[in-house]
């Protein structure tokens, strides 16, 4: 007889009981659902047991906060309520925060803009939002935004730069043709034609190194080369700390580009160059010279002086040193007479060829000194934004001042286009593949020109 | 539960919602200021429906054990469960920015809400083809709990065959000695090797591979485990024995296949059921931990 199961014997081999029992699984599941809560239970005890909240915190603080990171309390003010958010005042009391604009008609709070416990991030990256939740549909307290008032992004609705726009041009008051300094016909301190490049005369501020075409020549004081770009303001000073020492070229300075090959020489008879200051400085120096020089060559009061012809055109000469045309011949009843024609002489060729050269309105009809014409020659364009010319050096400089090796006009404004450096710089960065495009690469929220110091309310346990 | 049409409103309904959570976190995330927030009023608001959700779907829980309340009925409540469970894990990565939160607890909460997450859908997925696969492959199937007593019967019952066939080797043994005529070689069978080492030789088998075999948890290796080997086993045991007593070994036989599937009805359990051990005490945790984590968020 063959094993046979029904459904009858089948079920007669369970235990009608067998319910009321847990089984294994039911066993584990009861004794890990009570496990598993008591744990975590157990952690957070632990971690109040040792005073550390950190378990709490959404992330780490940010690098510069993070001595701060066993200390909540310090930014995490409780108030008469339960929370214990972080107000301004506990920023303010170890930063200030100066404000972005007196007509701004809306303030954000610190935390709103810097977000804390993020991770690694400097925290002056604020998201686009935090600018544009204003300059997107921009209002002041005094009417019509002098600026743009529609910016969403660097991508979208930026303005192009204000020196580019219409009507502007290089406000610089020293005339200078890019395009005849890169010619490489161009004459060089010797006489010998040279290729001048890009970095013979603009430099990061961060460079040391003899410039190519200076003089190694004791000057006055305000001609000494200067080591770092003026940084006129706080606010530069500022940005100019945090981007880097690079971040802007070096002033242009006569003894620093120009001295070797545009000398002041004046005279054969003097070997030092006039300095290159304010035309009373210069006429001083000009006057001591020959003073000196008459007083140790008496003899040379009998040579005729010579002098240009007034009819004669300056742009034809090179130097009155070596006349090709007529000349007047004059000499001198005394030493003193002597200083004045030959000073006069001097420094008609000074003003009228040397220094005309480069600076503006420099004619002298009359007598007397001529006025001064003030040396603009700008180093920052970009009067609400900052650059970084040494986060760019791995470009070439035309690759951003494409119209430099063409530009023959003092008034070319040879800056690179917002398109040009949309080119790179996009607002999703590095996510987009792309250079930093965000608002802060560019532009400072707090005018740091207002920051006040700070006095610091933290101590240090004595060890 | 098996999810069939009779989800279609909470399926139309959930993706409803999901699509609302989803079209209004692209707003909030390229405008808000300081980036998605969980402390945002929109980051708040997320994590409030999400943590709804949860408690909803941990209810379940709750309306298992107290069946007789009349809350609804529990198939609405499962529905409630899946859907709700499923719908409250985007709504709590839109809390949080679809970070894992760098923060201790966030990150807790995070692993064990994924753990909650990946175990519900694991579950239900397998909820859907378990059930019919260990119908179709278990028709010995049993309860659960009781595959040991069940075992232990078929120890019991294996016991009664052996003795059986030895009963039937000594029978034929006597019959020998009373100068019977031998039974001819027949077909599939040899002669019988008819003397008392017949009985040692099954009893053997049965004490050193069968009841072991029977009583193990653990078969895998067994010489019986595996159906071919067992099967050649038990043929070269026939052997020995008179054709007439063959039945009983393929009942012994048929003792070894009921074992094999209970044993592959204990693999097939752990494996839908398994997910529970899991889905269940993290659902704790995760409730417990959300709760403080909010009252300490909301504090900070």
């Amino acid at each position: 007889m063959p094993r046979v199961r029904t459904t009858k014997s089948l079920a007669k081999r369970i235990d009608l009981q067998y319910f009321t029992r847990r089984d294994t699984f039911r066993r584990w599941r009861l004794w890990l659902s009570v496990a598993v809560p008591v744990v975590a239970l157990g952690w957070l005890a632990y971690a109040s047991v040792s005073r550390d909240q950190n378990i709490y915190t959404r992330g780490p603080l940010s690098p510069a906060h993070a001595v701060l990171t066993t200390n909540c309390a310090l930014c995490h003010i409780r108030t008469a309520d339960y929370q214990a958010s972080v107000p301004d005042k506990a920023c303010l009391a170890c930063h200030d925060g100066p404000l972005h604009n007196a007509q701004q008609t809306f303030t954000p709070t610190c935390s709103s803009c810097h977000v804390e416990h993020t991770g690694k991030v400097r925290l002056a990256e604020v998201s686009d939002s935090a600018c544009t939740q204003c300059h997107s549909s921009l209002k002041t307290t005094n009417g019509a935004p002098t600026i743009n008032a529609h910016i969403s992004s660097f991508d979208k609705r930026h303005p192009e730069f204000a020196a580019l726009r219409a009507e502007q041009s290089d406000p610089g008051t020293i005339k200078l043709n890019h395009y005849k300094h890169l010619l490489p016909t161009t004459r060089g301190p010797n006489g010998l034609p040279v290729q001048m490049v890009c970095g013979d005369c603009h430099r990061p501020t961060n460079i040391d190194g003899v410039w190519p075409y200076s003089v190694a020549v004791i000057q006055p004081a305000s001609q000494q080369p200067m080591p770092v770009a003026a940084t006129d303001t706080q606010q530069r000073k500022r940005r100019s700390i945090e981007a880097g020492a690079g971040a802007y070229m070096a002033s242009i300075k006569y003894v620093n580009q120009c001295a070797a090959c545009h000398p002041l020489q004046f005279d054969s008879l003097i070997a030092e160059p006039a300095p290159h200051d304010k035309p009373e400085v210069v006429h001083a120096f000009i006057v001591k010279k020959y003073t000196e020089y008459i007083d140790a060559h008496p003899e040379v009061r009998r040579t005729p002086v010579l002098a240009i012809d007034d009819g004669m055109p300056l742009g034809l000469t090179l130097s009155v040193l070596r006349p090709t045309g007529p000349i007047v011949q004059m000499l001198a009843n005394s030493p003193v007479d002597w200083v004045q024609q030959r000073t006069a002489e001097a420094e008609r060729l000074l003003w009228n060829k040397n220094c005309k050269l480069c600076h503006l309105s420099t004619d002298h009809p009359g007598p007397g000194l001529p006025q001064s014409v003030k040396a603009i020659i700008p180093s920052r364009w970009f009067p609400r934004a900052e650059f970084d010319h040494q986060a760019h050096v791995m470009l070439t400089c035309v690759a951003c001042h494409v119209t430099i090796p063409n530009s023959q006009k003092t008034s070319d404004t040879n800056l690179p286009g917002i398109a040009l450096c949309r080119q790179c710089h996009k607002t999703a960065g590095a996510s987009r593949q792309a250079a930093e495009g965000r608002c802060f690469e560019c532009h400072s929220y707090h005018d740091w020109r207002k920051e006040q110091r700070v006095n610091g309310i933290m101590n240090i346990s004595q060890p | 539960m098996i999810i069939d049409r009779t989800h279609r409103a909470w399926f139309i309904g959930s993706l409803f919602v999901l699509a609302l959570g989803g079209l209004l976190y692209i707003p909030y995330a390229v405008f808000s200021v300081a980036g998605v927030s969980g402390g945002s009023a929109v980051g708040l608001t997320y994590a409030g429906v999400g943590s709804a959700m949860m408690i909803f779907a941990g209810l379940l829980g709750a309306r298992k054990k107290y069946r007789i309340w009349r809350i609804g009925r529990a198939t609405w409540w499962m529905r409630g469960h899946l859907w709700l469970g499923f719908l409250g894990f985007p709504f709590i990565l839109f809390h949080a920015g679809f970070h894992l939160g760098n923060g201790a607890l966030t990150r807790v909460l995070m692993l064990l809400f994924l753990v909650v997450f990946i175990s519900g859908i694991v579950g239900a997925v397998l909820q859907h083809f378990m059930p019919k696969l260990m119908t179709e492959r278990l028709p010995m199937e049993t309860v659960f709990d009781q595959i040991d007593r069940v075992l232990g019967q078929l120890v019991t019952e294996a016991q009664q065959i052996v003795s059986e066939i030895n009963k039937g080797v000594e029978h034929e043994l006597e019959r020998v000695e009373d100068n019977e005529p031998a039974p001819k070689r027949s077909k599939g069978g040899v002669a019988v090797l008819a003397d008392e080492r017949v009985s040692t030789k099954i009893t053997a088998f049965f004490q050193s591979q069968m009841k072991p075999f029977l009583l193990s948890r653990h078969t895998r290796g067994r010489l019986l485990a595996d159906p071919v080997r067992a099967s050649a086993a038990f043929q070269q045991m026939k052997v020995f024995v008179p054709r007439m007593l063959w039945p009983k070994f393929e009942d012994l036989e048929n003792i070894c296949e009921e074992k094999r599937e209970l044993e592959r009805q204990r693999r097939l359990h752990k494996i839908l059921h398994g997910w529970l051990l899991f889905h269940i005490p993290a659902s704790y945790a995760l409730l417990l931990l959300g709760a403080i984590h909010a009252v300490m968020a909301l504090r900070y």
